[in-house]
């Protein structure tokens, strides 16, 4: 699905909090339009920030980052036409749901952006409408977002972004917390979304899904370095690197099979195993 | 895998659970009544914007001049120095939450709940006359040709203020029960209300939920884990020390609660669904005010 427009390029990008802290280190990157990309790394390694700095939120003072061929920065962003413009195009899903609702009711709440980028009553009323539908939230519509269950939440969140029809899809451990049919159902929503052409960037650690939400997997250590990357083949083959990146212990294996890779314990009855599908193509 | 050292105690059953006896009721701590009842009203009263969406008649009007005639009347019942014309703008206003389907109850009860609280204690030393010199109304202390004595006019000047905080506070009440929250922010920024300000009260009032709600997981998660009946004291030192951890979690919260809305092409100018337009009854309503503000100051300086 990859072409040669490039959506996101870092280079030598570092990022510090302003504690001090390092959050990244040296990354350079490339991601082209309608890719899907995973973010894999432990908990701390950067996952997180380094969705922030692409969808605009903080900003490197080391290194330069361009998202849509443009430098994204504190002074670009200060341009309203310019800041419309990239909000429209890049939206983020954050991992905590609850700060991202805070409005009345759930129609109101996937309203906000559109009427935040000033469109006009009927054709945000429209849009709203279809992506409620489109959801399957109707019966939600007037309900306020705390009312809602956590996956429930998680939908209305993406909802809120989708209203914006971005070309990318920026998304913080999007299936964390959901039962296995809201996780299938948002599974196959990333799916169509990346076959209409929309690229879509997530970080997780839940290496079941990976395949099915990715073709391309960055690997982050816990010193927050990019030290990997490649198809979600080879990376989840690489066993020896997820270990020493703490994405799995050193009694989990990975077995290719015809269609499928399981990953599972070697230490008795303890613990159970993952099954993962391969159901899209892997990248050469 | 490395096997834990559990314990002796931790492998041990608590038996079974039986049935109840005794008369003994389980009470629901302070804590736990006052975050519920807090929480319940944050959530449905003020988030639900319930009075807001009513077809009442403050709810008809336009943001902009609903702000500016507020302004009007609060400036009209800071100047007014009789009680009789300040008891008509109570009464004036009241009428007006009758008439936009405000709950009469409720409302009542959020102006007159704290006034006393407040205006009691900066007003009680004016009522006695060793503060404000004047007619004796009744004696507490004699002593000698010396006594403390509640004035007269002491007592005028305190009913006056009360009064006075009592119909800046219920204008502001109604102001907010009746229009919706971001159209109330619309109605500042229409009067050049600086944007800066706004944009506190935007992000005050996204936070404020999020804020509620790790509270309330704060002491759900506490009462799972409370075992038999805690003393008053106890609780007191636990909301002492919630707020400490709260007050942590608010400053992680407020920075994602903001990136959430700049995420979206939040740019610090307030903006609604529907741009609220002035109609005819927006300009009767600001003549009608306008009437009322100079019969009320009128009568306060000549009639009563």
């Amino acid at each position: 699905m990859s072409g040669d427009e490039i959506i996101f390029e870092l280079k030598d990008v570092n990022f510090n909090y302003p504690s001090g802290e390092r959050a990244l280190e040296g990354i350079n990157l490339t991601i082209n339009k309608g890719e899907k990309v995973a973010l894999l790394g432990a908990n701390g390694s950067g996952k997180s920030t380094l969705l922030k700095l692409l969808n605009g939120l903080l900003f490197t003072k080391e290194g330069t980052l361009e998202a849509l061929g443009q430098v994204l920065s504190e002074q670009s962003l200060a341009n309203e036409e310019f800041s419309h413009a990239f909000r429209r195009r890049v939206g983020f899903v954050f991992q905590n749901s609850d700060a991202q609702l805070f409005n009345s009711n759930v129609f109101e709440e996937i309203a906000f952006g559109p009427v935040q980028l000033g469109w006009p009553a009927a054709e945000v009323n429209r849009v709203v409408d279809e992506v409620i539908a489109m959801m399957g939230l109707e019966r939600f519509r007037q309900r306020p977002p705390f009312r809602l269950s956590g996956g429930e939440k998680r939908l209305v969140a993406l909802a809120c972004v989708l209203s914006l029809n971005p070309d990318v899809l920026l998304m913080d451990e999007p299936t964390s917390g959901l039962d296995p049919r809201t996780q299938r159902k948002l599974i196959r929503l990333i799916q169509q979304l990346n076959e209409a052409g929309k690229t879509i960037i997530l970080a997780t650690h839940n290496l079941e899904i990976v395949e099915e939400i990715a073709d391309r997997a960055l690997v982050f250590s816990e010193d927050h370095r990019l030290v990997s990357m490649g198809s979600c083949e080879e990376v989840l083959r690489n066993v020896e690197l997820l270990i020493k990146v703490n994405l799995v212990d050193e009694e989990f294996h990975l077995h290719p099979h015809a269609n499928q890779i399981l990953i599972h314990a070697h230490d008795g009855e303890k613990r159970p195993s993952l099954s993962l599908k391969k159901t899209s193509p892997l990248m050469p | 895998m490395v096997d834990f050292q559990i314990p002796e105690w931790l492998l041990q059953s608590q038996g079974p659970l039986l049935p109840p006896t005794g008369t003994k009721k389980a009470r629901r701590s302070f804590a736990e009544k006052s975050i519920g009842a807090f929480s319940g009203f944050i959530m449905d009263d003020f988030y639900a914007e319930r009075t807001a969406v009513k077809n009442g008649l403050m709810q008809g009007l336009h943001p902009g001049i609903k702000v500016a005639t507020s302004l009007l009347l609060i400036v009209v019942a800071v100047s007014m120095h009789n009680w009789v014309s300040l008891l008509l703008i109570n009464l004036y206003v009241l009428l007006l939450a009758y008439m936009s389907k405000v709950p009469l109850g409720s409302f009542l009860k959020r102006v007159w709940v704290f006034i006393p609280i407040f205006t009691l204690i900066i007003v009680l030393p004016t009522l006695f006359n060793v503060v404000r010199p004047g007619d004796p109304l009744l004696v507490l202390l004699q002593y000698g040709n010396h006594q403390l004595t509640i004035t007269r006019q002491g007592v005028q000047g305190a009913v006056v203020f009360t009064l006075r905080v009592a119909a800046c506070v219920s204008i502001v009440v109604l102001l907010t029960l009746t229009t919706r929250w971001a159209y109330l922010l619309r109605g500042f920024s229409i009067v050049r209300v600086p944007t800066l300000f706004i944009n506190i009260l935007e992000m005050t009032y996204r936070y404020i939920y999020v804020l509620l709600k790790s509270a309330s997981d704060m002491f759900e998660s506490r009462l799972s884990r409370t075992v038999g009946r805690t003393n008053t004291k106890e609780q007191q030192k636990f909301v002492g020390n919630s707020m400490g951890a709260l007050w942590t979690i608010a400053f992680a919260l407020s920075d994602e609660v903001h990136a959430a809305m700049l995420s979206r092409g939040y740019d610090g100018t307030p903006r609604t669904l529907t741009n609220p337009r002035i109609r005819a009854l927006d300009w009767v309503w600001t003549v009608l005010i306008i009437l009322i503000s100079i019969i009320l100051i009128g009568g306060d300086r000549l009639v009563w």
